[in-house]
């Protein structure tokens, strides 16, 4: 018998697969449809770093091959966008303007690189890589590319920085007490971080920020630090971190904080509509409070919670795992709280 | 540094599909004069599949290679959904990288699986782009949508955007000006929509093309019919004015007026065979052209010309069924028709295979017609008439038509032209004329009825051999094919060959009369004989198991969408005899 | 004897005058030796008359003649005429006289055919003709009848096949009578040094099967010719005159600067 079931999940990351073969292994007849606005299979963004510096190649990136979805009946929607939802009717809006019906919903849209509203006047000027496609831009870009300032101060931003330096590029990096927000780095952990990036190649400006950045006549940019250094830069990369990509969904009566808050069972506020991976804030009882973890082991694991309550076995969140970043020997837990 | 480029092994093939009027065969075409003009080999073709529901459906398949052209399409990389529920359908014949173009912002809201992009499998890449806002920016009507199309479909396969205006003005020739700068406009937008949104997302391009031009010219079956007249010498072609053949009507009109036959546009395909009949009973070469059921209407004046000797050369176009509303689809279920008249007269039948063919067999039925008194069948189909190919051009009269004109006595008194004086004599079926004694009764007199028949047989005894695929040694299966239904089965053979399996090939040209020695030596080797053609009844495998009394496997279907390469060798699997356990087969 | 002392006891007789007559016309040149099928006091024999005298006037030799005949009575006119015959099928005789003249304008092609194959199942050959107004004549004998299938009347009933021909657009539409071969053949002879397209009817009685409407007796009484006054150049006039008359002989329309041949 068809099942009438037609489980919809927006988002191709990690949290979504791993949630679509739950669903799949739970439910053998349900449709199942993943819907991404990315080009690309399933892939591992944390080796994009690797793609920049010529060491992987774009099929090593692919999670897997992509006979595994005809082979689990899983309709999978590349490159189309979800532009609404509209959850009295459970009809979903497609930009190409098709409507898709949907029975129950995860949202597994993921995160988007973050920007301190301090530097959106620059915004055109950044460089961020959060999908392949972003790294497949710059890696057309490198020939052009001899001097890089890098700003913030994430896991990527490192991991980015150590490979362009690989590729014989000139990196500055200007490392504050706000490099890796939400968390602070004592002085002592910020002189230990400088020297190993120092050790890599990388000219660390420590207790140094961007101040102001503009295009150079001659090309590139012209980038003015707060202690009122110059530097010339053909490229300008913005690592503030990940922020839930959520901005579609507003006005849709989902309740939306940093974003989308769920209850410990990832259920969102309307009926039928459930939220994991990076995208999620979820409720935690023993601190009451919501709180949002960024990361690959994070997303899987909500993205299989939300999947099996997606199938009706009632299963908390529980305790987020305490995924850490890890960088030459210093761990930073990107885990951030709400009102930290 | 580029994006890596991926080999294309075989033919590159884009389809765009599409309602009547969406301009995919445009498209198509336009896609395939661009190559062609960049020194590639192209094919362009459209079916028009007699599905019930996708009344006025087109599919312009376009095929870009490096390599001169073997078979017809039929995987394709590039799907073009000019409309989504049309398209749909197509999509299990997209490779698995393949490629699809579809409109993102149609007029309004469409429901879920009645959107391409709901379709798009795994591995396959999908591209939403705006057809319509692009083709409006573009010109007022915003009627370019094909060429919005199109202009993506090159940037993302990176063929070079200036090698396409020469090709739309090429395919616009004669029309208005501003029709031809809309179009380029169109593409235009869709060339830098692609460029600048697209490409650094899509992974693999087209090989560019060669350095080396091969010396060849996009000629169409069409094409190569009125240029095979002018060729021949014919001095008049008549026609009923009904698709195709208003395109060798305009091809015709296409060449200098020195060479260019007199054009006797007819009031329907009898009064086309009139005409022709008329032009051959004064003394010269005519051809009267027929599409579909015409060849039924034209009938009675053919075993009239039969009857009274005369070399009246029909090139038919076979379609499949009457089809005059439902848009017109390819077929070869006409040969008997085109042997048996209503009389006991039989007609020679010359089917080419492809475009390179339907100018020689033009210039043989002519040529035959005349050596042999009587007239001659050229059955050609839609699909042929309408496909454009890349081949070598101009292309010089076959030798073997040279040798029919050679071998052709001089008309003596008996058959002396109109205007000859003192020749005057009657062109009649009804008896032998009194004044000449010249005409045979053919169609009343069993004698003379005898007389055309080994008139005919003689035709076939001096015709050059078939094709022949394989090796000479003993088959398990042996394949005859004719017309469109050659290039198939040959490259299904060729498959198949590969596979181990030993098949051979006969793929004649003259249908009829039957090759007979050549054919019961090719059938003596085989332990199952089949026949390829695109007709439900099997007409030649029926043809043949009379000639050769054996049974004939028919591997064929009805018409409307042309036989493919893939179910020609699933049923050449199943024809064969089954193995036994060392390997060999019985029958 | 010889031929001069055979024939003269007639000389000087009425007889003689008239083969004088003939034989200076040249008419004879374009008589076959077949003895002609037709019914005895059959209209058809005037209109065969009535061919050679035009053809001989308006000095086309035979061997530039073609006549073409679909079905029915009329087919057996090319064989009774000297010059090269085309058989045709019922309806097909103006089809192929405009494909042999396409092929062949250096010739002058005549179609000749009864009212039942012409304007019926050839309808559309004399609408393609007169379209193209293509140089060649039709000569359509209306007898009103299918003569050679027992005389069932015709497909196109009383119609005025000059009506017809005149609003299909013939550049030359005339009428004559068997009766009156003569007048018919200077008709004829006009018409095959018109330059376009030309349609000649010869009315003529079918004796075998029609004994009451186009009898010998009834066409002798009204016939009449073209009024004093009327301009063929005028069409109008000319297709009124068609309709209110239909035994009305001569050149009803004409148009002098027909279209030459579109090849
Ligand atoms: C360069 C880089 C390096 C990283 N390295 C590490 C690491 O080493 N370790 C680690 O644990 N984590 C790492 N991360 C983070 C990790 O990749 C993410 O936490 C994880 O991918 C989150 O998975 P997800 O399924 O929640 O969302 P995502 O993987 O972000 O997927 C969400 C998808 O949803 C799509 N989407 C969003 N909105 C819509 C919409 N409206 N319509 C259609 N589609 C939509 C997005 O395009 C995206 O494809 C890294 C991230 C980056 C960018
Ligand atoms: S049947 Fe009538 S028309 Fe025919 S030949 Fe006899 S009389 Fe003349």
């Amino acid at each position: 018998m068809v099942s009438p079931e037609h489980f919809v999940i927006i988002g191709n990351g990690a949290a979504a697969n791993r949630a679509a073969d739950v669903l799949r292994r739970g439910d053998k007849d349900a449709r199942i449809t993943l819907i991404s606005d990315e080009f690309f299979h399933f892939y591992h963004r944390h080796r994009l770093a690797d793609y920049l510096a010529g060491t992987a190649g774009e099929d090593d990136l692919l999670v897997r091959a992509p006979q595994h979805y005809q082979k689990h009946r899983i309709r999978l929607r590349l490159g189309q966008r979800v532009t609404r939802i509209d959850p009295k009717e459970k009809v979903l809006y497609l930009k190409h303007m098709e409507m898709v019906r949907y029975t129950r919903l995860l949202l597994c849209t993921g995160g988007k690189p973050r920007l301190p509203e301090i530097y959106y006047a620059y915004r055109a000027h950044f460089t961020t890589v959060k999908t392949l496609a972003d790294a497949r831009q710059l890696r057309e870009r490198l020939d052009g590319i001899r001097d890089v300032v890098v700003v913030g101060g994430d896991l990527v931003s490192v991991r980015l920085a150590s490979a362009l330096v690989r590729l014989g590029k000139a990196v500055t990096f200007l490392v504050d007490a706000d490099s890796f927000w939400p968390l602070e780095l004592t002085p002592e952990r910020r002189a230990e971080f400088a020297e190993r990036l120092t050790r890599v190649g990388i000219a660390v400006r420590l207790d140094d920020a961007l101040a102001h950045v503009e295009p150079h006549p001659s090309g590139g940019y012209r980038v003015t630090t707060r202690a009122g250094e110059r530097l010339r830069a053909d490229m300008v990369g913005a690592f503030f971190g990940l922020a839930p990509d959520v901005d579609f969904l507003l006005g849709t009566g989902l309740d939306i904080d940093r974003g989308l808050l769920v209850n410990e069972y990832l259920q969102t506020n309307l009926p039928d509509i459930y939220a994991a991976g990076d995208c999620a804030q979820v409720y935690n009882p023993a601190l009451r409070n919501y709180w949002v973890s960024i990361g690959w082991p994070n997303a899987e694991k909500l993205g299989e919670v939300a999947a099996r309550n997606l199938l009706g076995q009632v299963q908390p969140a529980g305790q987020a795992p305490a995924s850490a970043l890890e960088f030459e020997g210093i761990v930073v837990n990107t885990c951030w709280w709400r009102r930290m | 540094m580029k994006v890596p480029r991926r080999p294309l092994t075989g033919d590159l093939v884009v389809c765009f599909c599409g309602r009547a009027g969406d301009g995919a065969r445009a498209a198509g075409r336009v896609l395939a004069i661009a190559a062609a003009g960049l020194g590639l080999h192209a094919r362009h073709a459209a079916a028009y599949p007699a599905e019930i529901r996708g009344a006025g459906k087109t599919l312009a398949y376009t095929a870009i290679t490096r390599e001169p052209l073997r078979g017809p399409c039929e995987r394709v990389d590039v799907l073009v959904a000019l409309s989504d529920p049309l398209t749909i359908p197509e999509l299990p014949r997209l490779n698995a990288d393949g490629l699809v173009l579809y409109e993102n912002n149609p007029p309004g809201y469409v429901a879920e699986d009645m959107a391409v992009a709901g379709y798009i499998a795994p591995g396959m890449f999908g591209y939403g782009i705006p057809f319509r806002d692009l083709a409006a920016q573009a010109e007022s009507f915003g009627r370019g949508r094909n060429f919005v199309a199109l202009g993506a479909v090159a940037a993302l396969l990176d063929l070079p955007a200036a090698a396409f205006p020469p090709a739309i003005a090429d395919h616009f020739a004669g029309q208005a000006e501003t029709v031809r700068a809309a179009a380029v406009r169109s593409f235009e937008m869709g060339f830098e929509y692609a460029r600048t949104r697209l490409v650094a997302t899509h992974p693999w391009r087209a090989l560019p093309a060669p350095d080396e031009r091969p010396a060849v010219a996009l000629v169409t079956g069409a094409a190569a019919v009125a240029a095979a007249c002018a060729a021949a010498g014919v001095r008049l072609v008549a026609f009923y004015p009904v698709t195709p053949a208003d395109r060798i009507r305009a091809d015709l009109e296409r060449l200098p007026a020195d060479e260019r036959p007199v054009l006797a546009l007819a009031a329907d395909a009898a009064a086309a065979a009139a005409h022709a009949y008329g032009a051959v009973a004064a003394g010269r070469s005519a051809v009267a052209v027929t599409v579909g059921s015409g060849l039924a209407a034209a009938g009675p004046l053919l075993d009239q010309a039969a009857a009274a000797g005369l070399p009246l050369a029909v090139v038919h176009v076979q379609t499949a069924g009457p089809a005059a509303a439902l848009g017109t689809s390819t077929g070869q279920g006409d040969l008997l028709a085109a042997i048996h008249g209503l009389s006991d007269v039989q007609r020679p039948v010359l089917a080419p295979a492809c475009t390179a063919d339907c100018f020689d067999a033009v210039c043989l039925a002519v040529r035959l017609a005349a050596r042999w008194r009587t007239p001659a069948v050229v059955l050609t189909d839609f699909l042929q008439m309408e496909r454009g190919e890349t081949i070598g051009w101009p292309r010089p009269l076959p030798a073997a038509a040279a040798a029919l004109a050679a071998a052709t006595p001089a008309p003596d008194e008996a058959w002396a032209p109109p205007g000859t004086p003192g020749g005057e004599r009657l062109v009649s079926a009804g008896g032998p004329d009194k004044r000449s004694g010249a005409t045979e009764a053919v169609a009343s007199c069993p004698i003379a009825v005898g007389l055309h028949r080994g008139r005919l047989n003689a035709l076939a005894a001096g015709w050059a051999p078939p094709e022949a695929f394989g090796d000479d040694g003993p088959l398990d299966l042996g394949l005859v094919a004719w017309g469109a239904a050659i290039e198939p089965a040959r490259e299904a053979l060729r498959a198949a060959a590969a596979r181990g399996l030993r098949v051979g090939g006969c793929f004649p040209r003259l249908v009829w009369p039957l090759q007979r020695p050549v054919l019961t030596a090719f059938a003596a080797r085989c332990r199952v004989l089949g026949a390829a053609e695109l007709n439900a009844s099997g007409q030649l495998a029926g043809l043949l198991e009379h000639a050769l009394a054996r049974p004939v496997a028919r591997l064929g279907r009805a018409g409307a969408e042309p036989l493919t390469e893939s179910e020609l060798l699933a049923g050449i699997e199943e024809a064969l005899p089954p193995a036994d356990a060392k390997g060999k087969r019985h029958e | 004897m010889s031929d001069h002392e055979r024939v003269t006891p007639i000389m000087g007789t009425e007889l003689a005058r008239q083969m004088e007559r003939v034989r200076r016309s040249g008419e004879l040149g374009y008589r076959s030796a077949q003895p002609a099928t037709w019914c005895p006091g059959c209209g058809y024999h005037g209109v065969a008359l009535a061919l050679t005298r035009g053809a001989a006037a308006a000095q086309v030799p035979p061997h530039q003649l073609v006549f073409v005949a679909g079905a029915g009575c009329a087919a057996w006119m090319p064989r009774s005429l000297r010059g090269y015959g085309i058989e045709a099928l019922a309806g097909t005789a103006l089809a192929v006289a405009a494909g042999a003249k396409l092929a062949r304008p250096d010739l002058t092609v005549v179609a000749v055919g009864g009212d039942a194959d012409i304007l019926a199942s050839g309808a559309g050959g004399l609408s393609a003709a007169a379209a193209r107004n293509l140089p060649v004549t039709a000569l359509i004998v209306d007898n009103g009848r299918c003569g050679l299938i027992h005389g069932l009347p015709s497909p196109v009933g009383v119609a005025d096949p000059l009506t017809t021909a005149l609003e299909a657009g013939a550049t030359l539409a005339g009428r004559g009578w068997t009766g009156k071969p003569d007048a018919l053949g200077d008709i004829i002879a006009r018409a095959l040094r018109h330059p376009g397209f030309a349609v000649v009817v010869a009315v003529s009685p079918c004796i075998t099967y029609d004994m009451e409407r186009l009898t010998w007796d009834r066409l002798y009484e009204a016939w009449q010719p073209v009024p004093a006054g009327h301009d063929p150049a005028d069409r109008a006039a000319a297709l009124a005159l068609a309709r209110r008359e239909p035994f009305i002989h001569g050149i009803l329309y004409e148009r002098q600067s027909g279209d030459r041949l579109k090849v």
